[in-house]
């Protein structure tokens, strides 16, 4: 049935992900008339249903207590030496997208970090589209190099559908490295509203001055049904909303049906996780601010002053 | 007294970079700077050595370009710098940069901590610290956005998808640092003159032991474009204009 049952490999630590990459990869492979491996360090469970999304088997890699994700690179590395796959897709989560790295150093290999899009071509390998000076540009790129290796973020693919099949789940067990040691997990709390799924965002940036004033961006927000993001300053500089809010190259993506910018300059960086919405829309004092030019509505003005009656103005006209 | 290096990339400033026709980018008017985060990791290693002693040496790679970078790195702490320059390094991936830089690492003689940015700012592509990490045969820490330096090692606080995760590695060790490790000084005046006296080793990929395959390329790049973007770029003149504007938008 598959010519080489190395063909097409999926890695990602989180179940979800995986899944997608499942799904994914099983198109793939189909394309290239090879075989889907699950690389699984989730456990049995996960490897049990990649296979029931689509794997044709699955290899569980069992972490030593007390070791981080990229402790397995030598494992891989080894496995990728054996078996000789064709393409890996990673989820490109940061755990994974380090341990990727390091897999490929061993290999000599190069690596596609934060594919946005992937195209196979006539002879096989995967055409790749990425962003690159702070979203300013996107690189079109084949590897010449093997295996293909390319990370692609969660949520890239959609959920697959049960597609299940018989194959075998074996083990790797990873051996510790003695010179490493996670000595505490603090698992992020459930912060609340999820930016991408809202159809409405304002996005604040560091216009705002002091934490207080997110009430005049909460309230428009609230008028508009829609959920509160911002610029990475504002998240990690001054903690002022939690860092799964800040969107752009290195934050969530959003892809709303109208985007307020709010304070916020449009640098490259934070344009790269908004540009797909459908309407933007921009308040700022600058009129020079950069994201004048990737607004299709804008107003020179002082966010104070203009928050207040814009909302006030909304409250009646979406009565 | 940990002895510290740390890894700077001089990165074309994405500020200057111009959408021409067809969405070409035109680099005509770009500067260079050192990579924004890249400033966050010489602080870091800077403030390190001010605490506990030791020293820092700061590492580029880069085509012939990168020379006129070391007043700025060296002004920012550092004692002394190495500078891999070559017409062959202008562009280099991560791997032929990991490559050079393990060679450049070697030169600097004994060490105990290598702090690299998280990304660079012109690829970001994340690797070049995990790679570098691994060519040298040492523990890799990423996304470290809390570092703490102990008599045999660190304590690094990784910021990850999921949650926090602290990691502790014996010497010696790389870290990728997140920009909230240490905010990036404003070199004084004496800063910058002091920075022009301090030593500079400038070397090639043939002194690093580059050659043939090391050099080679790894990706063909078939296009670099400018995101589309056509946005209808009307100004408005008050709020209730824009009300109008949002309200038609949303429904
Ligand atoms: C590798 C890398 C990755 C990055 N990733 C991201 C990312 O994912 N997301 C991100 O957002 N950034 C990212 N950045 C940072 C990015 O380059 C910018 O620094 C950041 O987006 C700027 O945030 P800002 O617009 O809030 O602040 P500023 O650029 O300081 O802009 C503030 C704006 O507010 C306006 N303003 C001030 N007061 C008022 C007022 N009263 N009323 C109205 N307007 C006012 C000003 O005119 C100005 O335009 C990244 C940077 C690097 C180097
Ligand atoms: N050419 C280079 N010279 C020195 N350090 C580099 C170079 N490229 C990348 N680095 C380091 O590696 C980090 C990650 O870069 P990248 O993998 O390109 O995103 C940067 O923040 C730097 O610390």
């Amino acid at each position: 049935m598959c010519r080489n049952m190395a063909g097409v490999w999926v890695f990602s630590e989180q179940r979800s992900t995986l899944l997608e990459l499942v799904g994914e990869g099983r198109k793939l492979a189909d394309r290239l008339g090879v075989g889907l491996t699950a690389l699984v360090p989730g456990g049995r469970f996960d490897a049990v249903d990649a296979i029931a999304f689509g794997a044709d088997e699955a290899i569980v890699l069992t972490l030593p207590e007390g070791q981080p994700l990229e402790t397995a690179a030598e494992a891989v590395a080894r496995l990728v030496g054996e078996l000789d796959p064709d393409l890996i897709l990673w989820g490109a989560t940061l755990r994974a997208k380090g341990l990727a790295a390091r897999v490929a150093a061993r290999l000599g290999a190069a690596l596609v970090t934060d594919a946005t899009a992937l195209r196979v071509q006539p002879d096989g390998r995967i055409e790749t589209d990425r962003m690159v000076y702070g979203g300013g540009g996107v690189a079109t790129q084949v590897a010449l190099t093997r295996p293909q290796m390319i990370a692609v973020p969660p949520r890239t693919f959609a959920e697959p559908a049960v597609n299940p099949r018989i194959g075998d789940v074996r083990e790797v067990v990873v051996p510790a490295d003695s010179r490493v040691k996670v000595t505490e997990r603090r698992p992020k709390s459930n912060q609340g509203a999820d930016i991408a799924a809202a159809g409405v965002v304002v996005g604040v940036g560091r216009g705002l001055a002091a934490a207080e004033d997110l009430a005049l961006v909460e309230a428009l927000a609230a008028t508009l049904g829609g959920a509160v993001g911002c610029t990475r300053p504002v998240a990690e500089d001054l903690g002022w909303l939690p860092e799964d809010r800040y969107i752009g190259i290195s934050g969530r993506k959003v892809a709303p049906k109208v985007y307020v910018a709010v304070g916020l300059s449009g640098q490259v960086q934070h344009l790269a996780g908004m540009r797909e919405s459908k309407v933007v829309v921009a308040i700022n004092k600058d009129e020079n601010a950069p994201i004048f030019a990737n607004a299709d509505y804008g107003l020179v003005g002082d966010l104070y002053t203009v928050l207040p009656a814009l909302t006030d103005e909304l409250k009646k006209l979406m009565r | 007294m940990p002895n510290v290096i740390t890894c700077y990339k001089w990165v074309i400033d994405e500020a200057d970079i111009r959408a021409g026709g067809g969405g070409a980018l035109s680099f005509e008017q770009a500067g260079r700077k050192i990579s924004e985060y890249d400033r966050n990791a010489i602080e870091a290693a800077v403030q390190i050595c001010e605490q506990q002693g030791g020293s820092v040496t700061a590492i580029s790679l880069g085509g012939p370009e990168v020379k006129s970078s070391a007043k700025d790195a060296l002004s920012r702490g550092p004692e002394r710098a190495i500078l891999a320059l070559d017409p062959a390094f202008a562009n280099a991936d991560s791997q032929t940069t990991a490559l050079g830089l393990t060679a450049a690492v070697k030169l600097a003689g004994a060490y105990d901590l290598i702090v690299c940015g998280e990304g660079s700012g012109d690829v970001y592509a994340q690797q070049v610290g995990p790679r570098l990490a691994e060519l040298l045969g040492i523990p890799c820490i990423t996304f470290a956005g809390k570092l703490t330096v102990t008599a045999t090692g660190v304590v690094a606080e990784r910021k990850l998808d999921d949650g926090v995760e602290v990691v502790e590695a014996a010497f010696p060790v790389l870290v990728t640092v997140l920009p909230d490790v240490a905010k990036p000084r404003i070199p004084s005046l004496k800063q910058v003159m002091g920075a022009a006296k301090k030593e500079v080793k400038v070397v090639d990929a043939a002194a690093l032991g580059l050659a043939g395959d090391a050099l080679a390329a790894r990706f063909e790049t078939k296009a670099l474009k400018a995101p589309a973007s056509n946005r209808k770029q009307v100004k408005v003149a008050n709020p209730v204009a824009l009300a109008e504007a949002i309200a038609g938008a949303v429904r």
